[in-house]
Formats: C-alpha cells, structure tokens, sequence
C-alpha cells in the first residue's frame, strides 16, 4: 500500500498556489500550503520528515543565495534533508547556478508548464530516494 | 451686488451638484451587490480553469467557460489571462485553447479597430497574452497605430509569443516611437537574445539611423543575451559599433561602450581609447567597465590611469572592473598604492582589501 | 461698522476661492487616476521583473536603536520584487544590539571602501558588506538624526534612483516594482515619484503584507482614511497634472540620486525634510532651465498606521503644518517669483494660501461667527452664505472623492465600507476639520516660536517600529 506523498507548496501569490495545488491533488498527493518562509518552516518543523517535496516561488533574487533552503537545511531532524524545487522568473545561467548552489534541488523556470514542473519534482525525488534508501518510501 | 440673485445662482449650483452627487451614490451602491455576484462568478471560472490544467483531457470544466454578458466576458478574461502569464508549453496550450474557444479571441481581434483608444491598448495586451500564434499577425499590424502605447505593448506581446519573424519591425520602431515607449520594445528585443543580434548590430553601424534608434540599439546590445566567445567573434561586434563612440550625442557614446563591453573582442579595446578621455563622467566610466570585460590584463594599466579621475563613479567602476582580472590585476594595484596619492591610492587600497590582502592604511 | 460686512465678505471669498481651488485639483486628477487604475492592468509585472533595462534602486533604511525589528525589517526589503536593488542600512549611532544583529544575521563583514562624501554628514565609521547577499549594505556612523543617516545613504547608494521609507509603512509585495514601472517609461527626465499612502489601521496585515483592506471600527481612523482619499487622490494628483507637486510623502518616496546628491541631500534640523528636499530639487532645475518631472503614482502600494488618539494625532499634524511653514521660509525667494515658473507662481502660493493660510483664515472665522453670535451682529444670510461655501462645498469635495476612489480602487470591498465613508466624509467637515484647523494653527504658532525639534519622538529612534510591524507601540505617532 503506497504512502500518499505530501508536497508542500509555498507561495503567498494565491493563483500560482491555487494551480500547482490542484495538478498535485489530481495526481494524488496530499497538499500543505504556506505562505511564507516562516510558514514553511513552522510546517516542515511540525511534519517532521513526512512532507517529501517542498515546491517554492518565494525567494529573493537568485544573487542573495536561496535564503529559504538554507533555512530548511539548518532544520533539525529529517526535516532538514526535504527535497527543494524553486519556482522562478530567474532565467540566468548564473542565477540558476546560484539557486542550486545554495541548497535547492531543482529549478524550474516561471513562465512554467506543470508537466516540467512535475518531471522535475520526480526528478528530486528519486535523487533523494538513490542518495537515502532507508528514507525511500515503499 | 445684487445678493439675491446670486445667492439663487449659487443654491442652484449647490444643488445640482448635490443632485448629481445623489445619483451617484445612488449608482454606486446600487452596484454593490453584484460585486459578490462578480467574484462567485469569477471564482467559478478560477475553479474551472484549474482542474482544466490539472487534469487535462480528462476534465469536463471547459464546457463551464461560457458567458453571456460582458462583465462575465472580463471576469473569464482577466482569469484566463492571469494564468497564462505564469504558464508556458502544454499548460499554456490549454489556457489558449480556453482564450480561442470561448470567443474572447475573436472579440479581441475585433477591438484591435476600436475608435476608443483604450480599448485597443487592452486589445493588444490580450492578445499578447494568449499565448496564440495566431495573434502575431494581428499585433505586427498593431505597429501601424497611432498610439505609442498600442504599439509598445504590441511588442511586448510580439516578445512573450517570440515572435522573431518581428525583429527588423521592433528595430525599425525604434525611429518613430517616442522615447517612453522605446523601453518595452528593447525589452522585447532584449528577450530574443542571439536571434536578434544581426538586426541590432546591423542598425547599430548603419549611419543613417537616428540618435535615438541608436541609442536604443546600443542598450539593446549591452543587454542581450550571454553571448559566449564564440558569438563574440562571429559577430565581429566592435566594428558595428565603433562609429558609434565618437557619436555627437553623450547616451550615444555611452551605450556604445557598454555595448562593446558585452559584445566586444579583446582587440576592441582600442577603440575605447578615446573613451577613456572622453568629457562626459558617464562615457569614461562605461569605458572602464568595459575594458574591465573584454581585454583582461591588457586593460590594467588604462584601469589603474582612471583611479585618479575626479569623477568618482569613474574611478569606482575603475576598482571594480580592475578586481574582476584576478592576481596580475591585484599586484599592479599594489605597486600603485605604493607610490599614488590622493584618490588614486584609496582606490588601490579598496581593490587590496576586497581581494583578501591585508590593507596599511 | 463698516469693517463688519468687509470682514464677512473676505471670509466668503476665501472660502470660495478655497473651494474652488480643491475643486479645480479634483476634476483635473480624475483623468490621471483613472488612466493609472487602467494602466494596472496592463501593467506587465512579470515582464518588468525580467527587464535588463530596469533601473537601479537602492533602499534607504536609516535606523537608531532598532534592535528588536531590524532584521526581519531588512529581510524583508530584501525580498522585493525587483530585478535591480540595495538595501542600504545606516545605522545612526545606534547604542544597542542593532549593529550586532545585523552582523549576525546577514554574514555582514567590515570592508574598506571609500566613502563619498558629497554630502556633508557626521563622521562615517565603517562599511560592511554581506558575504550571502552580495545588495546588502550596512554604514555605520555617528548619531545624526534621521535626515543625517539618509544623506549617508544617499552618499553610499550605488543607483541612479533612492527609496526612502518610513519606519511605519507596509508595503506591498510589488511596491518597488510599480513605483519604479512610471519612473522606466521616462527614465530621463523622472527626478522624484511618490504616491498616495493609505491607512492600514483596521486592515489585515499578514506577514508584511497587504491581505484584506479594511476600516477600523474607531472612527479617527476612518476620518483619516476619507482625509487622505481626498488630500492624495484629489488635491495631490490634481496638483501633479499641474505639475505642481511640491511633496512626496515621506512614508514612501523614490527620488533621483544625483540630483539630491548635488543639492546636499535633506536638510537637517527641520521636520518637514520631505517636501524640502523635493522644492529644493525643483527649485534647483528650475534655475538651470532642466525639464523634468515629478510623477504621482495612484496605485496604492504603501498603508500606514495612523494615530488613533487625539493627542497623537494632535501633535502629528501640528508638526505637519510646522514643516510646511519650514520649507515654505526657506524658500520664499521662489514665492510669486516668475523666474521660477509655474511653481512659484501657480504652485507656492497655493500651499501658501490654501495650506498655509487656510487654517488661520477657517479659524478667524469660526471665531468670528462665534463672537457675532453671541454679540447678537450675525447677518443671517452671510452665516448660510459662510456654511455653504465652507462646510457644504467640504462635503461635497469629500463625497466625490471617496466616490472616485472607490469607482477605480475598490479596496473596501463592502457595501457597508463604502456607507460608513460616505458617513465620515460628512463627519469630516463638520467637526474634524474643524479640529484639524485647531491643531495646525498651533504648528504655526510652534513654527513662529522657533520649535524645530521632534519632541520626544527623539529618543525613542525613527518611530519606534520598522516596517512591517504594524502592531507595535504607536507612541511616536
């Protein structure tokens, strides 16, 4: 019996939530929501480990270093190792690079298509799935 | 003065204008109670379109993106547009799709000959937001409008469904436009990156183009795209753009160094020579950032010239462009602050101690 | 007595010509408003953000003291919407923990850079720069005041244009973005933009962000809430088509860097700094014959809270009119002086006659109509005549305000918001404004004394809050 998996989605823009929500709900997952860093942080804190993938649009601009990411690695406990997918409007090679330097896991770029959006969270997951077997679920 | 009289006039005017005021609120309130009626409906057309994308092909929602009046017509609109702008590819396919066969597209196309103004401008920014194909023919004729503002956001357009059969228009647009609207056009040149380098770098050495379509052209260059080496030289972007820095015009010769800054080879940077003297702070400084970009270490020694210039962003952007050369760049700093005064030696100071080395001030 | 009848007549003439004058600025600002709430919708946000040709920004923050907000203050102007900025923090001698924090959150670290100095201010001490965000600046100097710690931030800023802040303002998401979109249709001639700022009280604040507008069910706040409708919508954007802005609130302006830099930036030791730097832009370009403009931006991006209390409210507006009367001393030169165009003829003696004037001219009456009464020596019809003109027309001018704004601006989402402004805007004129006049003589008379200080308000740093932290202490109003 498959575990539901659980993505969490942090983006104070409603419509942007509102989409990427509903396509994961469509596909069977469970759905959290945040609006904020802090949100986000205070729901991965309290889900401790069963959130699998954290969708994100908020951000700063890529040259401050993804803020939010490095918050979550700063985490205690398996919370700390949740997969990051940035949503972004940042379409530089060096922005990218940056993003995914500063603790991100996957990028995808805004203006997006959720079938990318979704091959990259699989993407994410399998890494982390590969890189942490005992952490897989079934 | 007659008080009578006036005071009649004025009660008169007084109470016209109450009268109007009246009705108004009247109108005003009356109105009200379809703004809960506006957003169900709006909120119905939300829910719709998003178990559209969630499920595509599998969904009945389209046959709820339907309306009858026109305020329908602007809630369905205003919801599918706003979620095209966050989308691209198939997402994007089936907000089209919705746009196209409810008939908004039609309507559209439709006011793109309005008599009104307004109702062009917001024509064409609709269209430019589809995500249609269709609609670039539409909105290239848009370039033909009397309103700057119709056209620029017809470009902008033009760029979101990259359009770049439009290039040479966009370019030539640059002529005839006034300069508040030139901003979205280079923007949207800006986004076709490498494809719209020939048409930019071809009017950029034409000497007949005007002031402003060079200016334009030149910003247009120093931004677009991240052209490798090999782009560079294909290119051979410093002879386009080197009539253009001895340009009458100050923003000419400024653009056009920070053009040849992006785009130019290391062998350009002679043709900066004359930069680097030139009167205007605003030119010098371009200079500098520029050699900084294209000649390594052959520019050091003109970079460490201008850490005395009295301007200081000329001799700021000098320090900056000086530490992005790495080591060679550092030492040449470090003789220099042991003999320079004045501004000369603070900067040389400042590029030491950005790059790690103990400063004795 | 003949001065009787001559006295009632200039009092109705003014009012007339008051009136009159606030009516003018309201039909003229209702094409502007309009075509910037249709322009809002065009507005291509996302587009913007990716603009390579966006101009630079840097935002000032000064700061004294503020050890307990200063960083979430600051990671949150970190996190604008915008492709291209700073955030540039001076502290102002600050003798707790703020310098620390800062380090500590940010990875700031002391550099070696060479200050500008254009603007004469207490002595800079030290520059740090942030390893993790590389438009992170902190200057640290000596207590100056607030006008001294922005004129160090105007000296360090690195953009062609500055946004000044109020400590107490909420800002949107995208403010930066849609201040800045008007100021990149027209880059060249832009020298300041500023825009109208509304009341947050009774709204719902979440995380720094506008989530809900709404009216708070005290009444002074709701009072405030119609004023500013009808001073920003109306009298400002009226006074904008005329190309007569002389202020850009202080809560949230964006200004041309150079240029307040060649002025000398703010003046110290006046309360109104605001409006003096921007008469002293102005003024400046106006005597070297530069075309420029000053933009009014009448999509609301910035809410405030506003004193809830008499007394605070009192004080705030004594200070407001203290300022006015500042600038307007400083620079009488420009007052009916045709070298300086339209803004020292059309512009200056308005605020000179209207803003300046007005309250005393209001006051003389009320008194007046007051001692006639009692003396038995009113005439009648001038009494009806002094209420039309003044108190009517007030209303008038309110309605049609509240009105417009909310025909294009609909933030006040309910029918019954809309009702209970209405209802205040008749408030207003019989009885707030009244008081307001009140206060505002007593600015004038503070003004008249030589009272430049701000009071207590001193000691307890620049608001006592930064932004986004609407629910502490209001004291320093």
């Amino acid at each position: 019996m498959q575990r539901q998996k659980h993505i969490l989605v942090v983006e104070d823009d409603a419509l942007a939530r509102g989409i990427v929500g509903r396509r994961f709900a469509r596909l069977g997952w469970r759905v959290s929501e945040a609006t904020s860093d802090e949100g986000a942080l205070e729901t991965l804190a309290a889900a401790a480990g069963d959130i699998d993938v954290v969708v994100t649009e908020r951000m700063p601009l890529a040259f401050n270093g993804f803020d939010l990411a490095r918050r979550i690695r700063a985490l205690q406990g398996p919370a700390a190792a949740t997969p990051v997918v940035v949503l972004s409007g940042l379409d530089r090679p060096s922005d990218i690079a940056a993003v995914l330097a500063s603790g991100a896991n996957g990028f995808v770029s805004k203006p997006f298509d959720l079938g990318d959006l979704e091959s990259e969270v699989a993407r994410v997951m399998v890494l982390r799935d590969e890189a942490d077997p005992k952490a897989a679920r079934p | 003065m007659n008080f009578a009289v006036v005071s009649r006039v004025v009660v008169a005017f007084a109470s016209a204008n109450l009268a109007l005021v009246a009705y108004i609120v009247l109108r005003r309130l009356l109105q009200h109670p379809s703004d809960p009626k506006r957003e169900a409906c709006r909120a119905r057309y939300e829910s719709a379109l998003d178990d559209l994308l969630a499920a595509p092909g599998e969904s009945e929602a389209a046959s709820l993106l339907t309306y009858d009046d026109d305020w329908e017509a602007e809630e369905l609109q205003g919801a599918i547009l706003s979620r095209a702008d966050l989308l691209r590819g198939d997402s994007l396919e089936i907000m089209t799709r919705a746009f196209v066969d409810s008939g908004l597209f039609e309507a559209r196309v439709k006011d793109l000959g309005h008599r009104r103004v307004w109702k062009r401008r917001l024509a064409a920014d609709a269209l430019g937001r589809c995500g249609s194909q269709d609609a670039v023919r539409h909105l290239v004729l848009c370039m033909r409008d009397n309103d700057d503002d119709v056209r620029s956001i017809a470009a902008k357009g033009l760029g979101k469904l990259r359009a770049v059969s439009a290039i040479e228009y966009l370019v030539s647009l640059f002529r005839d436009i006034a300069d508040r609207s030139c901003v979205s056009v280079a923007d949207t040149l800006i986004s076709f990156g490498s494809e719209a380098l020939p048409a930019l770098l071809a009017a950029s050495g034409d000497p007949g183009s005007s002031e402003r379509t060079l200016y334009w052209v030149l910003r247009c260059l120093e931004s677009v795209g991240d052209p490798t080496g090999a782009v560079r030289a294909a290119h051979e972007a410093g002879s386009h753009i080197a009539p253009a820095l001895s340009h009458e015009s100050d923003r000419v010769r400024a653009a056009a160094a920070a053009a040849l800054g992006r785009l130019g080879a290391p062998s350009d940077l002679g043709l900066l020579r004359d930069a680097f003297e030139d009167p205007v702070a605003e030119v010098r400084r371009q200079a500098a950032a520029a050699s900084g970009r294209i000649a390594g270490v052959d520019a050091i020694p003109a970079l460490l010239h201008l850490f005395a210039d009295p301007d200081f962003d000329v001799s700021y952007s000098s320090s900056r462009a000086l530490l992005s050369l790495g080591e060679p760049a550092v030492d040449a700093a470090q003789s220099l602050a042991s003999t320079a005064t004045g501004m000369a030696y603070k900067r040389a100071l400042e590029v030491l101690d950005s790059a790690g080395r103990t400063v004795a001030l | 007595m003949k001065l009787l009848p001559l006295l009632q007549l200039f009092l109705l003439v003014y009012f007339f010509f008051v009136n009159g004058a606030y009516s003018v600025l309201t039909i003229l600002a209702f094409p502007l408003v309009r075509q910037q709430h249709r322009r809002s919708f065009i507005d291509d946000l996302p587009g913007l953000f990716k603009s390579r040709l966006a101009p630079g920004v840097s935002i000032l923050v000064p700061a004294h003291n503020e050890e307990a907000a200063i960083v979430d203050s600051v990671r949150s102007l970190l996190m604008s919407h915008y492709p291209k900025f700073e955030v540039v923090v001076v502290d102002d001698g600050s003798t707790d923990a703020t310098v620390a924090e800062l380090i500590e959150a940010f990875g700031l670290r002391k550099v070696y850079r060479v200050a500008r100095d254009e603007i004469a201010t207490a002595p800079v001490h030290a520059t740090y720069l942030s390893k993790q965000y590389d438009n992170l600046v902190l200057i640290l100097k000596e207590r100056g005041g607030k006008a001294d710690a922005l004129n160090a931030g105007i000296n360090a800023a690195k953009h062609p244009y500055f946004f000044s802040v109020d400590a107490d303002v909420v800002l949107e998401r995208d403010a930066v973005i849609r201040a800045m979109k008007p100021v990149m249709r027209d880059p060249e001639r832009v020298v300041a933009s500023g825009g109208i700022v509304r009341v947050a009280n009774g709204c719902k604040i979440v995380n720094g962000r506008m989530v809900r507008a709404g009216l708070s069910p005290r009444h002074l706040p709701v009072l405030q809430v119609v004023e500013y409708i009808r001073a920003f919508s109306a009298g400002r954007a009226g006074l904008s088509v005329l190309d007569s802005l002389l202020i850009i609130s202080g809560a949230f302006g964006v200004f041309d860097t150079r240029l307040a830099r060649n002025v000398g930036g703010y003046r110290l030791g006046t309360v109104g700094e605001d409006m003096e730097l921007l008469v002293r832009m102005r003024r400046r370009l106006i005597e070297t014959g530069t075309k420029h403009h000053v933009l009014y931006l009448a999509y609301p991006v910035a809410w405030t809270e506003v004193p809830e209390t008499f007394s605070l409210l009192g004080r705030q507006r004594a200070r407001w009119q203290r300022g006015l009367c500042e600038t307007m001393w400083h620079h009488r030169r420009m007052l009916f002086n045709p070298r300086y165009g339209h803004i020292g003829m059309l512009a200056m003696p308005f605020f000179l006659l209207v803003e300046f004037v007005g309250p005393i001219a209001e006051a003389a009456g009320y008194v007046l109509l007051l001692w006639w009464i009692v003396t038995n020596q009113v005439f009648w019809p001038f009494f009806w005549w002094f209420f039309t003109l003044s108190v009517l027309w007030g209303v008038l001018l309110s309605f049609a305000a509240v009105l417009f704004e909310d025909v294009n601006f609909t933030w006040y989402r309910l029918r019954r918001s809309l009702v209970r402004l209405l209802g205040h805007a008749l408030l207003e004129n019989m009885g707030y404004r009244q008081l307001t006049v009140f206060w505002r003589i007593r600015g004038v008379w503070q003004f008249i004394r030589g009272e430049t200080a701000w009071g207590h308000m001193e000691h307890r740093g620049f608001g006592g809050s930064l932004p986004n932290q609407p629910e502490s202490d209001k004291a320093a109003g």
